[in-house]
C-alpha cells in the first residue's frame, strides 16, 4: 500500500504520522525474540553519566555502533562503572526511543569482556534469580535429622557415585538410596537432571535428594548454571542438597540449593549422621534414663522418711514418753530440794551434838571426876549426908565403874575437906 | 509397637527421657517410662547394628514411566564405569 506510486492512486494514498510509523517499527522489533534477549560484546565510547544517574554510551566495532542505555538501578549493581574504550559484554534489549525516533540497546548487564561469555551469563543468571528472591535464606529449608530415603541426581559412570556409596554404607546405614541417573554434562544434561528430580519426587517417600557432580571445566559444570535446573531445584518438594565439582566451583544450582556442599563426598556425610553418634545418642539417653530412675526413687524414699519422721513426732508414745520425762524431772528436782533440806538438818543436828557432848557429864570424867552412886546405881551421892560408913557404892569413871565401901563416919567429917578418909579420898583422889 | 523404625524409637526414648526429667510422676509412671525407655534403648541399638544400606536405581520403562531396580553391594554401583571421570 506504502509501495503505490501516490499518482497512479490519489484516493487511496495513506499518509502516515512520524509517531504512527515508529510505533509500527517498536512493535516490529518487540515482537522479535533475538532483540529481546541479547548478548552483544563491543568496545564502549562517548559514555556519559547523566545527573539522574542513568548511564548513556555507545559500543562499536570495526564497522558499527550502537547506541546504550543502561537505567540507575542497573548502573548500581555494577561492580565498576565502565569508561570509553572498554571491552565489555552487555545484556539487554534493543527498543525504540519513540521521541527520537531512534533505536537503542537497553542494557541490564555489564561485565568487562575479558571475563568470557559463560561468566558473564552466569552473572546475569545470578543477578536476576537473586533479585527474584530464589536465593533467599528464607526459602532454604532444613535437612531431614535422620533422612530415610536418600535421592541421588547424577552419573551413573564415574567415581562420584561409587565414592558417595561408599562413605554411606561406612557412616549411614540406616537410610534407602535412591539414584536417578542423570547426564551431568551436555546440550541434554539440564533436561534430565529435571527430569530426575521430578521422577524421585514423584516416588513419594524420598524425603532428601543430592545432585552430584565430579569436578570439571566451567563448560563441564555448565549444566548446573541452568536456569530451568535452578527452578526446578527451586521448586523442588523436599531439601536439595548441591554437590557439584570441587569446593571452589559455584554454580547457580548451589546459590539455589538448601545447601551447598563443597564436594558429592561432602555431601554424603553431611546428608546424615555418622551412625557412631548416634549410637552415643542412644548411650546417653540409656544413662539418663538410669540416673531419672535412681534420683526418683531416691527423691521417693527420702520423702517417706520424711513422712516417718513427721509420724514418729505425733505418736502417743511420744506424749507418753514425755510425760514420762516430765514425772522423772519432778521427781529430780524433789529429790534436790529434799536432799538439800536434809543436808541442813543433819547439819543442824550434829553441831547440837557436838554443843551436848561438851555438855555431858561424861566428858567432865574424862578430866578425871567420877560420880559416886549409891550400890543400885540410882541415885547420886552428891552430899556427905547421904552415905554413912560401910554404905556400899559404885563410882563410874570415864571408862567404867567400879564398886567401894564408905569407911569411918561420914556425916562426922561432911565439912573437913581434905579429910584422910582413905575410901573417900580414894575416889577424889587427883583433884 | 512391633516395627518402630530406629527414627521413630529414638524420637521415643528422647522424648521419654524429656518426659522423666519434666518429674512430678507417680511412681509407677515412672517406672513404666524407665522400662519403656530401656526397651527403646535396646531398640535402637538392635536396628543400628542390623542396618544395611539399600540402594536402588530407578529406571525409565519405555512408556516413560519410572520404575525401582535394587542395587546389590558394591559391585552393581557401576562396575564398568568405575575407570572414566
Amino acid at each position: 500500500m506504502v509501495g503505490r506510486a501516490p499518482h497512479v492512486c490519489k484516493t487511496k494514498m495513506f499518509i502516515y504520522r512520524v509517531s504512527d510509523i515508529t510505533r509500527h517499527l517498536k512493535d516490529l522489533l518487540d515482537s522479535d525474540e533475538l532483540l529481546q534477549d541479547l548478548w552483544v560484546a563491543g568496545e564502549v565510547s562517548n559514555l556519559s553519566r547523566a545527573p539522574s544517574g542513568h548511564l548513556y554510551f555507545t559500543v562499536k566495532d570495526a564497522d558499527s555502533q550502537l547506541a546504550c542505555v543502561m537505567w540507575r538501578s542497573q548502573v548500581a549493581r555494577l561492580a565498576a562503572l565502565p569508561k570509553d574504550g572498554d571491552h565489555v559484554i552487555l545484556h539487554g534489549y534493543i527498543t525504540i526511543y519513540e521521541n527520537r525516533g531512534v533505536y537503542q540497546f537497553y542494557a541490564d548487564m555489564l561485565q568487562a569482556e575479558g571475563i568470557g561469555l559463560l561468566a558473564a551469563q552466569f552473572e546475569e543468571l545470578k543477578a536476576r534469580l537473586a533479585a527474584e528472591g530464589l536465593f533467599d535464606a528464607a526459602h532454604k529449608r532444613p535437612l531431614p535429622a535422620l533422612p530415610r530415603c536418600i535421592g541421588i541426581v547424577t552419573s551413573t559412570t564415574g567415581a562420584v557415585l561409587h565414592d558417595m556409596l561408599n562413605i554411606l554404607r561406612r557412616r549411614y546405614r540406616l537410610a534407602r538410596l535412591l539414584i536417578a541417573p542423570s547426564a551431568v554434562q551436555g546440550a541434554d544434561a539440564p533436561r534430565q537432571i529435571v527430569a530426575a528430580l521430578s521422577a524421585l519426587q514423584a516416588v513419594g517417600t524420598v524425603d532428601v535428594i543430592i545432585v552430584a557432580r565430579g569436578g570439571g571445566s566451567l563448560e563441564d559444570l555448565w549444566a548446573f548454571n541452568d536456569e530451568t535446573v535452578a527452578r526446578a531445584i527451586y521448586n523442588c518438594t523436599v531439601p536439595v542438597i548441591s554437590a557439584v565439582g570441587h569446593e571452589v566451583d559455584y554454580t547457580i544450582a548451589d546459590f539455589v540449593a538448601d545447601l551447598r556442599a563443597p564436594t558429592p563426598s561432602a555431601a554424603a556425610e553431611l546428608v546424615a549422621p555418622d551412625q557412631g553418634e548416634l549410637a552415643a545418642r542412644v548411650e546417653s539417653s540409656r544413662r539418663r534414663l538410669l540416673e531419672l530412675m535412681r534420683a526418683h526413687v531416691q527423691q521417693g524414699r527420702s520423702r517417706v522418711a520424711a513422712e516417718q519422721r513427721a509420724l514418729l513426732r505425733l505418736s502417743p508414745r511420744l506424749v507418753l514418753d514425755q510425760q514420762r520425762q516430765r514425772v522423772d524431772d519432778l521427781w529430780q528436782r524433789a529429790r534436790a530440794v529434799i536432799g538439800h533440806e536434809l543436808l541442813l538438818r543433819r547439819e543442824h543436828t550434829r553441831g547440837l551434838g557436838i554443843h551436848l557432848q561438851a555438855l555431858s557429864p561424861l566428858a567432865v570424867l574424862q578430866r578425871g571426876f567420877a560420880i559416886v552412886w549409891r550400890a543400885g546405881g540410882r541415885e547420886v551421892v552428891s552430899q556427905v549426908q547421904q552415905v554413912r560408913s560401910g554404905d556400899a557404892l559404885q563410882i563410874q569413871v570415864s571408862n567404867g565403874r567400879f564398886a567401894a565401901v564408905v569407911g569411918g563416919d561420914g556425916a562426922r567429917k561432911r565439912n573437913r575437906h581434905g579429910g584422910n578418909s582413905e575410901q573417900l579420898s580414894l575416889g577424889l583422889d587427883g583433884e | 509397637m512391633p516395627e518402630l523404625s530406629f527414627e521413630e524409637a529414638l524420637a521415643k526414648l528422647e522424648e521419654t527421657v524429656r518426659r522423666l526429667e519434666a518429674g512430678n510422676l507417680p511412681l509407677d509412671e515412672a517406672v513404666a517410662l524407665f522400662e519403656e525407655g530401656t526397651r527403646l534403648a535396646r531398640l535402637c541399638n538392635e536396628r543400628l547394628d542390623a542396618a544395611e544400606l539399600k540402594v536402588s536405581q530407578l529406571m525409565q520403562t519405555p512408556g516413560g514411566e519410572y520404575v525401582e531396580h535394587e542395587l546389590y553391594a558394591d559391585t552393581d554401583t557401576g562396575d564398568e564405569q568405575e575407570s572414566d571421570q
